[in-house]
C-alpha cells in the first residue's frame, strides 16, 4: 500500500480494476433501463389517452369526432363539444400575444441593449433582472389571484360588472337553451320576455304575450302609452316627497345617537312611517332602510364637513327601498309602450367597458403576466446571441443606439424571439388555474365576439370533464386533451420551421 | 479635331444596385428626441416587471390584511398564532370554524416529497448520464424528448395521474367482488357481486401518491436539464485530470463532476421544489379533499381513521394549492371568511416559493465555481 501523505484516502484496501469497470458497465446499464423506463411512461401517457380520446370501445362509436370539435357542451355526454372552449383558447392567446409581446421585448431590449455604466443604474438592472427570474418562478394560480383582483375586479374602482355588461355581445339574454329579451319597467324592475332564437326581433311591448319576472316566473305587467306613462311618474313622485319628508325627520332624530342599533332605529322608521298609511308590508323593508341610514350616519360622522348633498342622498337611498315596495303594492308593474328591449344592438368587435369583469381581456392579460417573464428572458438570450460586432460597426458608421436596435439588432435576433414567444404562448394554452381562478367553473355556450366577452378555455373544459365521475366525462375529456394537444404540436411545429428557416438563412 | 473622335462612347461603368444616397438632411434634435422617448418606453416596459411584483405583494397582502383583522360587521379576523399555530383547519364544514393552516402545509410537504423521491434519482442519473456517457445521438434524442415532456400541459398529467396511475396503483386489471362491511361481498341489483379493484396497497380514489408521481414526472425534465447545464459547465481539464489518475467515468463523474456543479445542482432542486409546491391542476385533480387532523396526532386526540396519518401517502390530503382550487371551483360571490382565507394561504405560497426561488439564485451565484 501506498502511502501519500497528500490524501489520506488512498490509504485503503486495493480495489480491482474489474470490479470498478463492472460498476461503471452496470452504471450504464441503470442509465439506459432508466431511460427507457421513462420513454415507456410518456408513451403510456400518449397511448391511453388516444385510447379513450379517439374512440369509445364500450358504445362502438368515435368520440373525437367533427361533432365533437364544433359543438357546444352539454350535460349530454354524448353530444358535447369543445368549440367554444377552442375558440376562447385562440381569443385569450390572441389577446395574451398582443400585449406580451411589445412588453416583452422592450423589457429585453432595456436589459440587453441599454446597459448602464454608472454603479448605481448597474445595481438597479441587476436588481431588474432578479425580479424577473423570481416572477419566471412564482406558481401561475397567484397570477390567476392578481389578475381577479386587478383586472376583473380593477380593486373595486370602477363599481360592479353588472349584467348587462356581462352579455354585451348578444341581442337577447341566453338562459340555458332559452333566450330573453330585458325590459326595464318605471320602477327600475327587471321583467323578461321570451323570443324563439338568439337573432329573434324585439317584440314591442304591446306585443308581448307573457312577462316574465327576474326569477323566470310569470309576472303581470301593464304596458303604458305616454299620457299613462306620465300620470304614473307623477303619483310616484308624489310617494317619494312624502317618504322623504318622513324619512328626513329620522335622520335628524338618529344623528342626536349616533350609536343606535339598527333595530332601535328600525323602531324609529316603523313609527313614523306607518303615520303615512302605506298599503305594504313595510315591515319588510323597514330593516333595509333602517341599515341605510344608519351606515350612511356612522359614514358622515366620519367627515370633517357635512353638507345637504351627502344627506340628501343618504335619506334618497334609504327610502327607495321602501317607495318601492309601496309602488309594487299600489300599482302593478308597468313598461311604457315605446320602450325599446335591452341590450341595444349589438355592441362592435371594439366594444370596450370598465371594470373589465370575467372577460376576454382579463384573460388575456392575466395569461400575459404568466408568460412575460419568460418571453423577457428567451428574448434576452436570442439578442445576446447576435455577434457584437455588427453592433460595433453600426456605432462605427454613426448610428444611435436605437437605429442600431432597429435596422441591425433585432432584424438578426427576430427569429430567436419568436421561437421563444412561440413556445411561451403554448406554455400559455396549457394554463389552467389562472383561467380557473378569473372565470370559474362556468358553462359556456357561446365563442366570444368581442374581448369583453366572457369565455372559456380548453384546459378548464379539460378539468371540468376530468373533476366528473361518470366514465363518459372521462373519454370527453381524453378527446378534449388530443384536442388540446394538437393545438401545441401545431404551435411547436411553427417553432422549429422558423427555427430551421433561421439557420438557412443565417 | 473632328467631331468623330467624341462618338466614342464614354467607357461604361457597372450600374450599382444599390446606391448609399445621403437622403434629405434630418433634424439631430427630432433624432435626439425620438431616441429619448425610446429609451423612456422601454424604461416603463422595464418597470412594468417591477410594478407586477408591488401589485402581487399589495393584493395578497391587503386581501390577507383582511382575513388577519376582520371586516367590521361581516366576520372576525383570525389572529396570525392561530393560522400558523394551531393544527385545526376546517374553515367550510361546522359551526365553529379552525384556520390552523399546519394541515396544508402538510399535504404540500408530503406532495413535494413524493414527487422529489420519483424526480431526484432519476432526474440526476438522466444528468449524469446525458453529460457524462451518452453519445450524440442519443443525446439528440432524448433533449428533444424532454422539451417535448415538458411542454405537457398540467391538466394533462392531471388526467393521467386520476385515470391511469391510481387504477394502476390499485391494481384494477385484477378485479375482485367488493366486501363490505361486514366482509360479505355487496350484490348489484340482479344479485351478482359487485367487482372493484383488488387493491392490495388499499390506495383510495383521490391519494397523494398518484398526485405526487405526477408532480414528480412534471419537474423531471426541470431537474434534468439544470443538472445536465451545471454539470457541462465544469471544465473538460477536471475530468481529464481524473482520468489521467485511473479512475472509471463513474468514479470521475460521481467525485470529481458531481461535487464541481454541485451549487448548480443545489439551485435546480431549490426550483424544482418551489414547482412542485405551485402545482395546482395535478393536485386539484387527483389529491382530493381530505384534510389531515394534525390536532388528533400531536395533540391528544385519539387516532381514528387512516386518513389522519400525516405520512400515509395512499389517503387523499389537501395541499395549499389545491385549497385554492376548492375555494374557487364553489362559489365566491359571498366574499366571507372563506374568501379571504385563500388570499392568506395565497400569499403563504407566494413568500414560500418567492423565498425558495431567491434562495437558489443566491446559491447560484454565490457557491459558483470559478474556473480560470
Amino acid at each position: 500500500m501506498t502511502t501519500d501523505a497528500f490524501n489520506p484516502r488512498s490509504i485503503g484496501r486495493p480495489k480491482s480494476v474489474a470490479m470498478r469497470r463492472r460498476k461503471d458497465r452496470a452504471f450504464v446499464a441503470f442509465c439506459i433501463a432508466s431511460t427507457a423506463l421513462a420513454v415507456c411512461v410518456l408513451a403510456a401517457l400518449l397511448i391511453s389517452i388516444a385510447a379513450q380520446g379517439i374512440y369509445d370501445f364500450h358504445d362502438h362509436r368515435f368520440v373525437l369526432n367533427w361533432n365533437f370539435i364544433t359543438g357546444v357542451p352539454s350535460r349530454d355526454a354524448a353530444s358535447a363539444g369543445i368549440w367554444p372552449a377552442l375558440v376562447g383558447t385562440l381569443w385569450l392567446v390572441g389577446v395574451c400575444a398582443a400585449t406580451a409581446i411589445p412588453i416583452g421585448v422592450g423589457t429585453a431590449i432595456l436589459l440587453e441593449e441599454f446597459k448602464p455604466r454608472a454603479r448605481a443604474m448597474q445595481r438597479m438592472q441587476q436588481f431588474v433582472q432578479l425580479n424577473i427570474t423570481n416572477l419566471a418562478g412564482v406558481p401561475s394560480l397567484v397570477y390567476g389571484l392578481l389578475g381577479l383582483t386587478a383586472f376583473a375586479f380593477m380593486f373595486g374602482a370602477f363599481g360592479e360588472n353588472d349584467a348587462t355588461r356581462r352579455w354585451p355581445g348578444t341581442r337577447t339574454i341566453e338562459f340555458g337553451n332559452r333566450y330573453f329579451v330585458q325590459y326595464v319597467a318605471a320602477d327600475g324592475a327587471a321583467y323578461y320576455a321570451q323570443v324563439p332564437s338568439r337573432d329573434a326581433a324585439f317584440p314591442k311591448p304591446g306585443d308581448v304575450g307573457q312577462w316574465l319576472d327576474g326569477e323566470l316566473r310569470p309576472a303581470k305587467v301593464e304596458v303604458l302609452d305616454a299620457e299613462q306613462s306620465a300620470a304614473r311618474a307623477a303619483e310616484i313622485e308624489k310617494l317619494t316627497t312624502e317618504v322623504t319628508a318622513i324619512g328626513r325627520d329620522v335622520f335628524a332624530a338618529m344623528s342626536a345617537d349616533v350609536a343606535m342599533p339598527v333595530d332601535g332605529v328600525a323602531k324609529i322608521v316603523a313609527a313614523d312611517w306607518t303615520k303615512l298609511g302605506l298599503k305594504s308590508d313595510v315591515t319588510k323593508v323597514r330593516d333595509v332602510a333602517a341599515t341605510l341610514l344608519r351606515e350612511s350616519l356612522i359614514d358622515l360622522a366620519g367627515k370633517r364637513r357635512v353638507t345637504d348633498r351627502p344627506v340628501r342622498k343618504a335619506i334618497e337611498a334609504a327610502v327607495a327601498p321602501i317607495v318601492a315596495a309601496e309602488a309594487a303594492v299600489r300599482f302593478a308593474p308597468a313598461i311604457s309602450a315605446d320602450a325599446t328591449g335591452m341590450p341595444a344592438p349589438r355592441p362592435r368587435f371594439w366594444y370596450f367597458g370598465l371594470p373589465l369583469g370575467r372577460s376576454v381581456l382579463a384573460g388575456g392579460l392575466t395569461l400575459m403576466l404568466v408568460t412575460l417573464p419568460v418571453i423577457i428572458i428567451s428574448s434576452q438570450e436570442a439578442l445576446r446571441a447576435v455577434p457584437n460586432s455588427l453592433r460595433q460597426a453600426a456605432f462605427g458608421l454613426g448610428a444611435t443606439r436605437w437605429q442600431t436596435i432597429r435596422t441591425v439588432t433585432l432584424p438578426r435576433a427576430i427569429p430567436g424571439i419568436m421561437t421563444g414567444v412561440i413556445l411561451a404562448m403554448s406554455r400559455a394554452i396549457g394554463e389552467a388555474a389562472p383561467i380557473l381562478i378569473l372565470a370559474g367553473i362556468v358553462f359556456i355556450r357561446f365563442t366570444p365576439e368581442n374581448v369583453m366577452n366572457e369565455f372559456t378555455a380548453m384546459p378548464l373544459q379539460i378539468f371540468n370533464w376530468a373533476s366528473r365521475p361518470q366514465r363518459e366525462f372521462y373519454d370527453l375529456a381524453a378527446a378534449g386533451i388530443i384536442v388540446l394537444l394538437g393545438v401545441l404540436l401545431s404551435f411547436n411545429l411553427i417553432a422549429i420551421l422558423i427555427r430551421q428557416r433561421a439557420q438557412k438563412q443565417g | 479635331m473632328t467631331t468623330a473622335a467624341l462618338d466614342v462612347p464614354p467607357p461604361t461603368l457597372p450600374t450599382p444596385r444599390a446606391v448609399a444616397r445621403p437622403g434629405r438632411p434630418r433634424s439631430a434634435t427630432l433624432r435626439h428626441l425620438r431616441e429619448r422617448g425610446i429609451v423612456t418606453a422601454l424604461l416603463l416596459c422595464g418597470g412594468f416587471s417591477l410594478l407586477t411584483t408591488v401589485a402581487i405583494v399589495y393584493t395578497l397582502g391587503s386581501e390577507a390584511l383582511v382575513f388577519f383583522r376582520g371586516a367590521p360587521g361581516k366576520f372576525e379576523g383570525v389572529p396570525v398564532t392561530e393560522f400558523l399555530g394551531t393544527l385545526k383547519w376546517s374553515p367550510l364544514l361546522g359551526a365553529e370554524k379552525h384556520f390552523g393552516v399546519w394541515p396544508l402545509i402538510c399535504g404540500t410537504l408530503m406532495i413535494t416529497l413524493v414527487a422529489l423521491s420519483v424526480a431526484a434519482p432519476l432526474g440526476l442519473v438522466t444528468a449524469i448520464w446525458l453529460s457524462e456517457y451518452a453519445p450524440r445521438k442519443v443525446r439528440a434524442i432524448l433533449k428533444p424528448l424532454l422539451e417535448v415532456l415538458a411542454g405537457i400541459p398540467t391538466v394533462v398529467l392531471g388526467f393521467f395521474a386520476l385515470t391511469i396511475i391510481t387504477p394502476a396503483l390499485q391494481f384494477a386489471f385484477i378485479q375482485r367482488p367488493a366486501l363490505g362491511q361486514d366482509g360479505s361481498p355487496i350484490l348489484s341489483g340482479d344479485g351478482t357481486p359487485v367487482m372493484a379493484a383488488w387493491n392490495p396497497l388499499g390506495i383510495d380514489g383521490y391519494n397523494v401518491l398518484s398526485a405526487g408521481i405526477a408532480v414528480g414526472i412534471l419537474v423531471l425534465p426541470i431537474i434534468v436539464s439544470l443538472a445536465e447545464d451545471a454539470l457541462r459547465a465544469v471544465p473538460r481539464s477536471l475530468r481529464e485530470a481524473s482520468f489521467g489518475l485511473g479512475a472509471t467515468r463513474l468514479e470521475t463523474s460521481l467525485r470529481v463532476v458531481f461535487p464541481a456543479g454541485l451549487s448548480g445542482i443545489v439551485a435546480a432542486f431549490l426550483l424544482a421544489i418551489a414547482r412542485c409546491i405551485g402545482e395546482t391542476m395535478i393536485v386539484g385533480l387527483a389529491a382530493g379533499n381530505g384534510v389531515v387532523a394534525l390536532q388528533d396526532i400531536l395533540g391528544n386526540g385519539p387516532l381514528r381513521d387512516r386518513a389522519l396519518i400525516p405520512f400515509d401517502v395512499t389517503a387523499s390530503m389537501q395541499p395549499m394549492t389545491g385549497y385554492l382550487v376548492q375555494i374557487f371551483l364553489g362559489d365566491v360571490s359571498n366574499l366571507g371568511i372563506e374568501y379571504y382565507s385563500s388570499y392568506a394561504v395565497a400569499a403563504l405560497l407566494f413568500v414560500m416559493t418567492f423565498a425558495l426561488t431567491v434562495l437558489g439564485h443566491l446559491v447560484r451565484v454565490r457557491f459558483q465555481q470559478q474556473y480560470d
